[in-house]
């Protein structure tokens, strides 16, 4: 009897599997229980095992495939059964295959257990409160009552996981045909993750780009006066182009977009998501209405979220509902650059270094001026040229009279 | 600071209450010109006389009766019942009467009485009929208060806040502790009713107790030191009105909670405790609630049987390490 393996759906988010390594070969025997193939989701790498014994008669998804959950990615039978190309008995083809043929939705070893994982109450607690998914607590036994996973097993775990995380990225051998010195890698999900999104975006966006080199002696000065006066909260550059820009598109409105499958979504709030270089991969923390809060409560609330967003400690909540992102690589010597749009947001803001340039006055004067370069770049379904050139005029405003912030 | 004994720091308070309050008194069984059975009330007979010590017939309803009806008007009686088993007899006049009144007619009346009772086992033999722990049976009454204070200190001040509060109190002793010493002040002060208290601070296990089991818990607590075993001690001193924060707190810390009394087990205090953090702190909790208290046995007269019959402190470290 033929046995489809399928890929497993690990988690409720989960929507494809990568397979990362086959531990058998096609016509290997494998017994039930037996680690069969190691697989990545965008949460996490695990081992599946084998939920019957018999042998791999064929592999339908390769190393390295991305492949949607519980589609086929193997065939295990008895030692005479053939598999054609669709993976079907040939002689069997005719019979009512549901009898003979049963598919199998395989779980994660750490879940194929016959119990699943018991927590305590506490350690349910403590798993929300450091963000360990219930996919990434095995069925240990743990080290409470009668096996029962209490917290000090969950802070050991955390530890291994945090481990585990940083090592996601794992080499993997080439196949025959590659250079001895290339090695491939499994990225890390935050890769994985932006990789997918951006080349949607790339693929599915129109996007220009309208760009204005601004004057920042003013917002220089403001934030110098602010931060005098501010205490233990520093105000950053980027924290001030999130209030200027908020700003703008809180009197630009028809900029607050977002295309939804041929339609037009008008929304009602403003989030701006802020691009941070995390170690491992970038990822967006986003700041909710900043239109509506104070530059100072915005400094403490961006500090908090990269520093969050650094550890990698974010949640998928605080990393969502974004409407606009700010991309900022004014502190390294970057002049000017274009950034991708984060779908489904409708526009991004690419900052530039602050840079002394000679420039020409109103009065026809030659000054030495702080200039940085804003690139912003817009999806032209739902913006056009003239809406994006009105938002970015806006901003300059507020960055060259940073005192209208409080108008 | 001087150490006296619980025994003496009960009769201390008494003295003051009554050199203080001019309608304080006592009633009760031999408790006048023999001192008590257990010795708690000797020379103050000689002190105050026999209007102020009164020795009652055995008849426990009406000791309770005249309490009552003394307390009504304006009086402040202390009545000593010699075991607690005996209050069975008075039962009617505290549970249906003393508890009742202030609230049946409206405030018109108060109640300020305090009832003592020894309980528990310690005297050898004294059997099933001398040697129950019934403040449960107290604390399940709406409009009763129930107080049992566990060293010389906290019975003082237990005792004068018990006497000069305008409600019936049910002041539990615990025979085993009148010999038990400790630091006791000569000024007046008061320990609060309805407080619990850390009696020691630990982080690995909560064990909630009261009376004479705090003191075993105490004793405990410093062996299991020498095992890294870290336990913090939360003594109720008052099961009705039970005060949880503590217990809260303390297991929101540790995670771990043992409950330790020498009552019998089912429908005891443990149980009440227990449903309370289970339902303001279940998910602090990183094992399940422990009881450890006394089998639901009539306590034999056999003493060996007794002492198995009853809570002992290898119990009470048996269940700190099984959900350690």
């Amino acid at each position: 009897m033929i046995t489809e393996i399928t890929m497993p759906k690990i988690g409720y988010t989960m929507e494809t599997g990568t397979i990362v390594k086959w531990f058998k070969q096609e016509g290997d025997q494998v017994s039930a229980g037996e680690v069969l193939l190691e697989i990545s989701s965008d949460k996490a790498n695990m081992e599946v095992e084998s939920p019957v014994g018999g042998f791999l008669k064929k592999i339908a998804a390769n190393e390295f495939d991305e492949v949607p959950v519980l589609q086929v990615i193997g065939y295990i039978g008895d030692l005479d059964d053939s598999v054609n190309e669709d993976g079907i008995e040939p002689e069997i083809q005719q019979q009512d295959t549901a009898a003979t043929q049963t598919s199998i939705e395989l779980k994660p070893v750490v879940n194929t257990d016959v119990k699943t994982a018991r927590l305590s109450p506490r350690a349910k607690k403590f798993a929300r409160e450091n963000e360990m998914s219930a996919e990434k607590i095995p069925a240990i036994t743990g080290t409470g009552v009668n096996g029962l996973i209490v917290e000090r097993d969950l802070k050991a775990l955390r530890k291994d996981l945090q481990v585990s995380e940083e090592s996601v990225e794992s080499v993997v051998p080439v196949d025959s045909t590659g250079d001895p010195d290339e090695k491939l890698i499994v990225p890390s999900r935050y890769k994985l993750v932006t990789a997918k999104r951006l080349t949607q975006s790339i693929q599915e966006v129109p996007q220009f780009t309208v760009g204005v080199d601004v004057d920042t002696s003013a917002l220089n000065k403001f934030r110098g006066r602010l931060n005098e006066k501010a205490g233990n909260v520093k105000v950053s550059i980027t924290t001030l182009l999130v209030k200027c820009v908020a700003k703008a598109i809180s009197e630009n409105m028809n900029v607050n977009v977002s295309w939804r499958d041929g339609k037009i979504a008008v929304l009602k709030n403003i989030n701006i998501g802020i691009a941070v270089a995390a170690e491992n991969g970038l990822v967006v923390p986003v700041i909710n209405a900043p239109d509506k809060k104070g530059v100072l409560e915005l400094a403490s609330e961006l500090k908090i979220m990269t520093d969050r967003a650094k550890a990698g400690k974010l949640t998928a909540e605080e990393m969502t509902g974004g409407t606009f992102t700010i991309s900022n690589l004014g502190m390294f010597t970057v002049d000017s650059f274009r950034a991708i749009i984060n779908p489904p947001e409708s526009a991004i803001l690419a900052v530039g270094r602050i840079v002394k340039k000679p420039v020409v006055t109103a009065e026809d004067q030659i000054m030495i001026k702080p200039m940085m370069w804003l690139n912003l770049t817009s999806d032209h379904r739902v913006l056009d040229g003239a809406d994006a050139a009105r938002l970015i005029e806006s901003i300059k405003l507020y960055i060259e009279f940073p005192e209208m912030l409080i108008g | 600071m001087r150490n006296i004994s619980y025994l003496d720091a009960i009769k201390e308070a008494m003295r003051e209450e009554m050199l203080r309050d001019p309608n304080v008194f006592l009633l009760g069984e031999d408790i006048g010109r023999h001192g008590g059975a257990f010795g708690v009330t000797r020379g103050l007979f000689d002190q105050f006389g026999p209007e102020r010590v009164i020795d009652t017939p055995i008849a426990e309803g009406t000791i309770v009766s005249c309490a009552i009806g003394a307390a009504i008007s304006g009086m402040r009686p202390v009545v000593e019942i010699m075991f607690i088993d005996f209050s069975t007899l008075a039962m009617d006049q505290i549970a249906n009467q003393a508890a009742k009144m202030r609230h049946m007619l409206g405030g018109q009346v108060t109640i300020p009485m305090v009832v003592r009772f020894p309980e528990g086992s310690g005297y050898k033999g004294t059997a099933a009929q001398h040697s129950q722990c019934l403040e449960a049976w107290y604390a399940h009454i709406p409009g009763l208060k129930v107080v049992l204070p566990s060293n010389p200190y906290n019975a003082k001040g237990l005792f004068k806040a018990a006497v000069r509060d305008n409600n019936p109190v049910i002041f539990i002793e615990q025979k085993s502790l009148y010999g038990l010493k400790g630091p006791v002040p000569e000024e007046d002060y008061i320990v609060p009713i309805g407080k619990s208290q850390v009696a020691r601070e630990g982080s690995d296990v909560t064990i909630v107790t009261y009376s004479y089991m705090t003191k075993v818990a105490l004793e405990m607590a410093e062996k299991l030191v020498k095992e890294n075993i870290s336990v913090e001690i939360i003594d109720l001193l008052s099961v009705k009105p039970l005060d949880i924060d503590p217990v809260i707190n303390s297991v929101k810390k540790t995670g771990r909670l043992v409950i330790a009394h020498e009552a019998c087990k089912t429908c005891g205090i443990g149980a009440e405790i227990s449903a309370l953090v289970n339902e303001l702190a279940f998910e602090y909790l990183d094992a399940p609630i422990q009881r450890v208290a006394a089998l639901d046995v009539p306590i034999p007269f056999n003493y060996p049987e007794e002492r198995a019959a009853i809570v002992n402190e290898a119990e009470i470290i048996e269940a700190v390490k099984r959900i350690l």
